[in-house]
């Protein structure tokens, strides 16, 4: 889990792709998670080719049905992980299917 | 290139539980040693290939470590490279060697990872990822799972295809003794064997191990003294790329590999098809698919083909992993590298046991870091 400097220092550029519009290239559903996601499984991780061209991997959330390659998605601020009982909950960017 | 192996020991992979880290490294020293039949004393410098240590173990400096258990105060070198950390271990090695300022070399490769929780574990591992990816939720199966939907969805093969790979390296494991899992599995099995990362499953991935592996190297000069007729590294190539997936052009290829290769092939001056056998990093049943590719073996697309039609298996046109890989032999990080090398000059010097290639003459060994930021390529001879 990050300490309050490493949250403070990556705000600066963590929000940066909210509203930001992308497509799917692959997706995995994890259902074996890593610590602090164990809430969440099974969960869809994607890596998604924004429309500046710009690739980045991140989690999919809400509704999902059965996302798939080439699905449209949309950048939406959710908590990234579970904290533990003294970190700071950090948030980040997740992405919706639109 | 021409630096010679001059012993070559493994020790058994899994879960050890009454072995420590330190344990592990003696082992695996001692066995080199005895097998090189020269005493830690001759010995002019070592590397120590190792991922997790401080981070299982408590335990920095872990040169020194080395340095108190083989009783020596000769330059050790810890090396990290996630999981090529063997592999980049064994490619200084070499160069200390051919640099001339060495005569004789000891290269260790060992992990201690069963003291953790599985959820541990995923989490410890995920250090050779990106923060980007870990972030994400990310684990290696779901990292190396991206990769595989896309190869899967790009040349047509199937998931049964990865499956083939696993029941060939769990065949391959049943006849060495000293793998983690000596039973042989089924596609049936491997495909009901419980999702991981989507469409990877329980048994499309290598397993967390224990385990240590250890060679000894001497120059020309110094090896030719003792016996005419000597095992040789011919070529060692270390290639780097980005830590993130994402940033690369293609989840079909790792670029680091192809290049390392390419160079490895040029200097020790044969072609692929010259290769007798491989030993291959499958830390994910997609990983060795890809391997096939990247070494030059199969046309892009086409390394599935391989599996499917039994030309990768022990009797087959060049067989892959006897050993059983990563993923039956078991994949203790650091000691992976070492492990495959040790298997290669077994099988040269005609001491493989029942896992014996009758053809064995030229061997390759590919060992990657994380998804491709580090790939080493060594390529061993008669």
């Amino acid at each position: 889990m990050s300490n309050p400097i490493q949250v403070w220092r990556k705000a600066k550029t963590s929000y940066q792709n909210l509203d930001k519009v992308g497509r799917i290239i692959s997706l995995t559903k994890i259902s074996s998670p890593i610590e602090g996601f164990e809430n969440q499984r099974p969960y869809w991780v994607a890596v998604i080719k924004l429309r500046n061209g710009l690739k980045i991997t991140s989690q999919l959330v809400e509704g999902i049905n059965q996302p798939k390659v080439g699905d449209q998605v949309i950048g939406v601020l959710r908590r990234t992980r579970v904290p533990d009982k003294e970190s700071i909950i950090e948030y980040g960017v997740k992405w919706k299917i639109i | 290139m021409k630096v010679a192996i001059i012993g070559a020991y493994q020790t058994k992979f899994g879960e050890l539980w009454d072995k420590s880290l330190a344990d592990l490294i003696f082992e695996a020293s001692v066995g080199a040693l005895a097998d090189s039949r020269m005493p830690a004393k001759k010995i002019q410098i070592a590397f120590f290939g190792n991922k997790l240590g401080p981070q299982t173990t408590s335990q920095n400096h872990l040169s020194a470590l080395v340095a108190q258990l083989l009783g020596v105060s000769i330059p050790v070198i810890r090396v990290e490279a996630a999981c090529a950390s063997g592999g980049v271990a064994l490619s200084q090695a070499c160069l200390a060697i051919e640099s001339g300022q060495y005569d004789t070399a000891l290269v260790l490769g060992a992990e201690k990872m069963t003291d953790q929780s599985p959820a541990q574990i995923a989490q410890a591992l995920m250090g050779a990822a990106s923060s980007q990816e870990r972030e994400a939720g990310l684990t290696f199966p779901g990292l190396y799972a991206l990769m595989a939907g896309k190869y899967l969805n790009d040349f047509g093969a199937k998931e049964t295809d990865l499956a083939g790979v696993s029941v060939k390296n769990h065949f391959h494991a049943s006849l060495n003794s000293k793998a983690q899992f000596q039973f042989p599995v089924t596609i049936d099995q491997v495909m009901k064997s419980g999702e991981v990362a989507s469409p990877l499953k329980l048994l499309d991935c290598s397993p967390i191990t224990d385990g240590a592996a250890g060679l000894v190297l001497a120059s020309p000069r110094f090896a030719q003294k003792r016996q005419k007729k000597n095992i040789y590294i011919r070529a060692s190539q270390h290639f780097t790329d980005t830590l993130s997936l994402s940033k690369r052009q293609s989840f079909t290829e790792i670029p680091s590999a192809k290049k390392a290769a390419k160079k490895a092939f040029i200097q020790a001056g044969v072609e692929p098809s010259e290769v007798s056998l491989a030993e291959v990093h499958d830390c994910f049943t997609i990983a060795e698919i890809l391997a096939l590719e990247d070494l030059g073996f199969y046309q892009k697309g086409e390394g599935f083909l391989a599996v499917r039609n039994g030309q990768v298996k022990l009797g087959g046109t060049r067989p892959v992993n006897l050993s059983g890989g990563l993923k039956a032999c078991g994949h203790p990080v650091g000691a992976t590298g070492v492990k495959q090398v040790v298997e290669l000059y077994n099988q040269l010097l005609g001491r493989a046991g029942k896992k014996q290639t009758r053809k064995a003459k030229v061997g390759l060994a590919h060992n990657i870091g994380g998804t491709g930021g580090t790939a080493v390529v060594h390529i061993i001879t008669k």
